[in-house]
């Protein structure tokens, strides 16, 4: 069974994403703040990261970086997952070191094809 | 001497002849009125002031009365003042009515009318006198004007008088004439006339009296003597007496000749009676041309001295205007100076104002940035869990349950829409948007449009139709267009019923792409394409149909056009359908300085 880390501090959204994962066969493993994220991240090494970007310690932009900068496999698909719109904030997650962008609000619908082209 | 001097005279004068009927009248007449100790001599008096006129008392006065009463005296005749106008005295003169008539001037007709003594006993001209401030300066001025003169006068009928002086300067003016100088002044003074004519001596009296002033135009220098009746028998004895008498008179400085033309005329006269008399005639014609010479030079220094009056206030006038310019100029200069400063001042604020505005701007923008992202959160689990709910991914649903979320659903994306269209309006406003522009076919656009809307279309039954002549190869930001595109298509679709839609694109004169989506739907009503590009102004749409769109769709649209360098414009039909028209640059010009996004990730 694939695990997939969530690094997100909203409530609402992190139950939303763990439930359509788990619906569709995934574990789950869940941070809410930057710095725990990170630390899982190299712990667990799970098979892919869904990163917020605003989060209440360190942004998702630099846990991207810490996780980057890590021992742990560098071929670790990290998703951001955030509801920043605004032009160029696609750019940035990718100069950081995410391997992919979905904008929320995320489409149930379309959402596990997209997560499935990572893993 | 004094007989080779008198010969001379008469030589000169009158010639041999009339010396030796003048001296048998003389032996005949003298010893005849000697016998008779009575002689009454009948003299004309008229009024000219000081020459000769009635004073207060009713006495004849002035200087021929002086003279000729004194040579009465010597001579033992008795005087009887015969008064009259000068007319009536002439008139008189002439008929005999009188035997003696002074101050007449010589003048050929006359000669024929009258006898003249032979010494002249005073000489005198004629000034033309106006009120102060008439422009009466010199014989041309008279043209047109009215002139009062004495009536009969030499100076006004003489070969030298005001009439014939006028004549000879091509003027013309009318005559008053009138019986005394008086006269004359009075109406010269009320202005009944402009001007009037006399003698000098009466002028010279009288000029403050009446307020008149004299003019340049002196003339007629004219020698006066007694004159006599020609068909009187005593005629030659009072010619050959007075000419006696004058000449003792004209030869004794003291004589009451002298007295009286200093008491008349306050001036010394200049005939001098030591000098012989042929001499006198000589400086008597002298006189009379020096008079002619002073008079023209009179008139041409006071013509010069107007002129030069003239010529100074026109410098005068000029000065004081370029002081006033000078004044003006220095004026608009501290204006333009404080205009100046104000602009300055304006500018300044302006640019302030300009800072505080772009400060304001990228304020909008940021709130704008986090307004988004923070209404994208909790819609993010509105979306989602109504989208895995009606997936019934969270457990079966009834048919009311899924109808009512999947209103739900419709709903959170109309505000979602809602949120990206004032974000993507808020990050043009704020020059914000980067386009990326890059080669493609207009064609493989339109294609994509219809096919994303192709199943709305045909739920309505709507026909595309594509009127392309030639495929356009485009530069410019293809994701922006579509986005355009996409907008007048969906519109298109919304509020028509029936018909088609169609699609036209063509390169125009002016090297722009012109894209047109035509419908035949519903229409714009007039008053209503005004507002039709901007925000919030959804015009007469039913609620379903209001329901459909943000508001901001044809707001976003024209902004995106302009951003692309184009305009959109629209015309249409009330009930017969709308048609839009894109127009864009065929290649997209890159703007020199892009702004840059101002990263809502923060770092």
């Amino acid at each position: 069974m694939k695990r997939i880390l969530i690094i997100e501090d909203n409530e609402s959204n992190l139950y939303l994403t763990k439930f359509i994962l788990e619906k569709n066969g995934y574990r789950v493993i869940e941070a809410r703040e930057g710095v725990q994220g990170v630390e899982l991240a190299i712990k667990e090494k799970p098979d892919l990261i869904l990163m917020d970007i605003q989060l209440p310690d360190i942004n998702g932009l630099e846990a991207v970086r810490r996780i980057r900068a890590s021992k742990i496999d560098h071929e670790l698909p990290i998703v951001a997952l955030s509801s920043y719109a605004m032009v160029g904030d696609r750019e940035k997650a990718l100069a950081a070191g995410c391997t992919g962008y979905i904008e929320k609000p995320i489409n149930p619908d379309t959402f596990m094809m997209e997560i499935a082209k990572f893993l | 001497m004094r007989d080779m001097e008198k010969a001379v005279e008469q030589i000169l004068c009158r010639g041999l002849v009339s010396l030796c009927l003048l001296l048998l009248y003389v032996s005949i007449c003298g010893v005849a009125i000697a016998a008779d100790d009575s002689v009454t001599v009948r003299v004309g008096i008229y009024e000219n002031q000081p020459k000769i006129f009635t004073d207060d008392t009713g006495r004849a006065s002035g200087f021929w009365p002086d003279i000729i009463e004194y040579i009465a005296s010597q001579e033992g005749w008795k005087i009887e003042y015969i008064h009259g106008t000068w007319a009536e005295c002439l008139e008189r003169l002439k008929n005999n009515e009188i035997d003696i008539m002074p101050d007449i001037a010589y003048t050929e007709e006359r000669s024929r009318l009258y006898d003249f003594s032979n010494e002249i006993v005073y000489t005198s001209w004629s000034i033309v006198y106006t009120r102060k401030g008439t422009d009466i300066q010199s014989i041309l001025d008279l043209e047109g004007k009215n002139i009062a003169v004495l009536k009969g006068s030499v100076n006004v009928e003489g070969p030298e008088g005001i009439k014939k002086l006028v004549e000879s300067f091509n003027v013309n003016c009318t005559f008053t004439e009138v019986d005394s100088y008086t006269r004359v002044f009075e109406l010269a003074k009320s202005g009944e006339v402009d001007a009037g004519v006399t003698s000098k001596d009466f002028g010279y009296q009288h000029e403050t009296d009446f307020n008149l002033v004299k003019t340049a135009i002196i003339f007629q220098p004219s020698p006066l003597y007694f004159a006599f009746p020609k068909n009187s028998s005593l005629t030659p004895y009072l010619i050959e007496r007075i000419d006696h008498r004058m000449k003792e008179l004209k030869q004794d400085y003291d004589s009451i000749y002298y007295q009286s033309l200093a008491k008349w005329f306050g001036e010394k006269h200049v005939e001098k009676s030591v000098i012989p008399m042929w001499l006198i005639w000589t400086l008597a014609g002298t006189g009379g041309i020096i008079l002619l010479l002073v008079g023209g030079s009179l008139l041409l220094r006071s013509q010069v001295r107007s002129r030069t009056k003239e010529l100074t206030d026109e410098i005068s006038e000029r000065k004081r205007a370029e002081e006033k310019l000078a004044k003006y100029r220095q004026h608009l200069e501290k204006l333009v100076e404080a205009r100046t400063a104000e602009l300055a001042a304006k500018t300044v604020e302006i640019e302030k104002a300009n800072i505080h505005l772009q400060e304001m701007d990228r304020l909008k923008s940021v709130f704008l940035a986090s307004m988004s992202h923070e209404l994208r959160t909790p819609l993010n689990s509105i979306i989602g869990f109504t989208g895995i709910m009606l997936q019934g991914m969270a457990g079966g649903l009834n048919d009311e349950q899924q109808k009512q979320l999947t209103i739900v659903k419709s709903n959170a994306h109309h505000l979602l829409n809602l949120i990206n269209d004032v974000l993507d309006i808020s990050k043009i406003e704020a020059g914000r948007v980067e386009l990326s522009p890059e080669e493609f076919k207009i064609g493989d656009v339109i294609q994509d449009v219809i096919q994303t809307f192709s199943h709305m279309a045909d739920e309505k039954g709507l026909r595309f139709v594509i009127e392309m002549p030639e495929d356009i190869v485009l530069f410019s930001d293809k994701r922006r267009i579509k986005q355009v595109f996409m907008n007048l298509v969906s519109n298109a679709i919304k509020f028509t019923d029936h018909g088609t839609i169609k699609i036209a694109a063509r390169i125009t004169n002016d090297g722009n792409v012109e894209i047109r989506v035509r419908d035949t739907g519903m229409g714009i009503k007039e008053e209503d394409m005004s507002k039709l590009f901007e925000p919030f102004q959804q015009v007469d749409v039913s609620l379903r149909k209001r329901h459909e769109g943000t508001g901001l769709g044809l707001y976003l649209t024209k902004k995106l056009a302009e951003l692309l360098g184009g305009d959109i414009s629209a015309k249409s039909q009330y009930g017969q359908g709308s048609e839009f028209t894109f127009a864009i640059p065929l290649r997209h010009k890159r703007k020199l300085n892009p702004v840059h996004p101002k990263g809502a990730i923060g770092e």
